[in-house]
């Protein structure tokens, strides 16, 4: 009883030393609103996942329109999606892998107070992160290349930076005539799809760098590593998306209404 | 009423005991950062110093107080976050290696209509396997894995109506201006004629017919002819778009 008094009056003394310095009795980063830290670290992880609910529906939007128009348009579907590159995309598909096992573990280390390792661990994320994007370039580059574009730019190979149209190769307008109609429709899903994606993962690349630069200053320790537990959540719903991504669009198997191949 | 107090402060030094095995075996599970730990405590301490100069007190405050706060509707000032060994996340990490190995693979063979289940499938395991570990919910507050849920469900609800409309649909024939099944090539109920005729088909005036003009696909594909036309023409006999 009486610890819970002497509680209460160091609480009231927190409040009272408000102007100045009151590091009377909560740590530095427990916010005022908060009576405990795990208040504040429940609320926080119930926050970021009702922003991450948010995030699904909102790719759910474009899942649902890849539906629709592979239901209409099968086998462009298909044809676009022999367009890409399978090796490519599941290389993609295992560094995210390996990114999201890299996150996880630069919680884990910061859970245990231990900065240097949280340290390595947000640098192999962000490392990875950044091999995911340079694949993507690749991936990118070749689709310009082949006039593979979204909706009606499809059909004349741009160049990528400039955007303006490449001298025109025999070759390609060959392979163009060859796809089936509906085909810029294929391409104009993948490149919004894997486009909003990558920007998600452009500010997944800023908010690590962000919460690296704290880990250095020191701001996380075993009791408030709560920042990186919530950045590491949101890697994770990147890699979630992709997950979905890499099979929908790169491997899709066109069967004509017959039933055999 | 001191009893309770007794077994609380009991299970809170039994969950510091817990928590300072676990770290041991950790640190003697990694080799390298036995010596990071030693070297960056006097630079931790500075910094906590810093930043936090009540830190020592506050510590000693919670244990005290861990469980003790009957009005709050948290017991504990400490967080209690479940911590995974590395062995537990890299055998996550090395099943979703392998499901996109078997994602891969089962894509090569033919299965049908059955390859995107197959896939969706897969798919949703590597995703509840990242949920669960990876992002904790294993070990959560239950209300977390209830939004995620609760996400989930409203988009299936999104995804199985609207499927359920698009997919049943008919098409605009674009040869015979025909409202068309893509199912069955049949023509659908209600189409309106187009007065303006694309070709010649006195079949396709007739709205009583239930099967297409002549000239209109019938084909088992039951897709607007230039598609199919494509797919089967060799690559120089294409006609100009």
């Amino acid at each position: 009883m009486t610890e819970a008094a002497a509680h209460a009056d160091d609480h009231d003394h927190a409040h009272d030393e408000h102007g100045g310095e009151h590091h009377g009795d909560h740590p530095k980063w427990l916010q005022h609103h908060w009576d405990t830290p795990a208040q504040q670290f429940d609320a926080a992880k119930i926050g970021m996942w009702a922003f991450l609910g948010q995030e699904l529906l909102f790719f759910s939007g474009l899942f649902v329109a890849y539906a629709i128009y592979r239901t209409w348009f099968g086998e462009a579907f298909a044809a676009g999606s022999h367009q890409l590159d399978r090796t490519m995309g599941a290389a993609n598909t295992c560094v995210l892998l390996f990114s999201s096992l890299t996150a996880a573990l630069s919680v884990r280390a910061s859970q245990l107070g231990k900065k240097s390792e949280t340290t390595i661990w947000i640098l192999l994320t962000i490392a990875c992160a950044f091999i995911f994007l340079i694949v993507k370039y690749f991936e990118y580059h070749a689709k310009f290349d082949h006039g593979l574009l979204p909706g009606s730019f499809f059909g004349t190979p741009r160049d990528m930076l400039s955007f303006s149209p490449l001298p025109p190769d025999p070759k390609v307008a060959e392979h163009l005539q060859e796809l089936p109609d509906h085909t810029h429709v294929f391409f104009s899903l993948y490149f919004v799809m894997t486009g909003l994606h990558a920007i998600h993962v452009i500010i997944g690349i800023g908010v690590w760098v962000w919460i690296l630069k704290r880990n250095l200053r020191g701001d996380f320790s075993k009791r408030y590593f709560t920042p990186v537990d919530i950045t590491a959540l949101y890697w994770h719903l990147v890699d979630l998306v992709w997950i979905y991504l890499f099979p929908l669009l790169y491997l899709i198997d066109y069967v004509p209404h017959g039933g055999h191949h | 009423m001191s009893e309770k107090d007794d077994e609380k402060e009991k299970s809170s030094a039994e969950e510091e005991s817990e928590e300072e095995e676990s770290e041991k075996d950790d640190s003697e599970s990694e080799e390298e950062s036995e010596k990071e730990p030693e070297s960056e405590k006097p630079k931790a301490k500075a910094a906590a110093k810093k930043d936090d100069h009540d830190h020592d007190h506050d510590h000693d405050h919670d244990h005290d107080h861990d469980h003790d706060h009957g009005d709050l509707p948290y017991g504990a000032d400490e967080v209690h976050a479940h911590i995974g060994s590395y062995k537990a996340y890299g055998a996550v990490f090395m099943a979703l290696i392998f499901f996109t190995v078997l994602t891969v693979g089962v894509a090569s063979i033919h299965l049908g209509k059955a390859n995107l289940a197959v896939a969706v499938i897969i798919a949703s395991v590597k995703a509840a396997l990242v949920c669960t570990f990876f992002m904790h919910l294993k070990d959560d507050n239950k209300f977390n894995s209830l939004i995620l849920i609760a996400a989930v469900t409203f988009i299936g609800v999104f995804f199985a109506l609207t499927i359920n409309d698009v997919a049943y649909r008919e098409k605009l024939d674009p040869q015979s201006g025909n409202r068309m099944f893509l199912q069955s090539g049949d023509k659908a109920p209600g189409s309106w004629e187009n007065p303006i005729k694309k070709e010649e088909g006195p079949g396709a005036e007739n709205k009583g017919e239930t099967k297409p003009a002549p000239t209109t696909t019938a084909t088992a594909s039951a897709q607007p002819t230039r598609d199919s036309e494509k797919l089967g023409a060799p690559a120089g006999s294409a006609p100009p778009k």
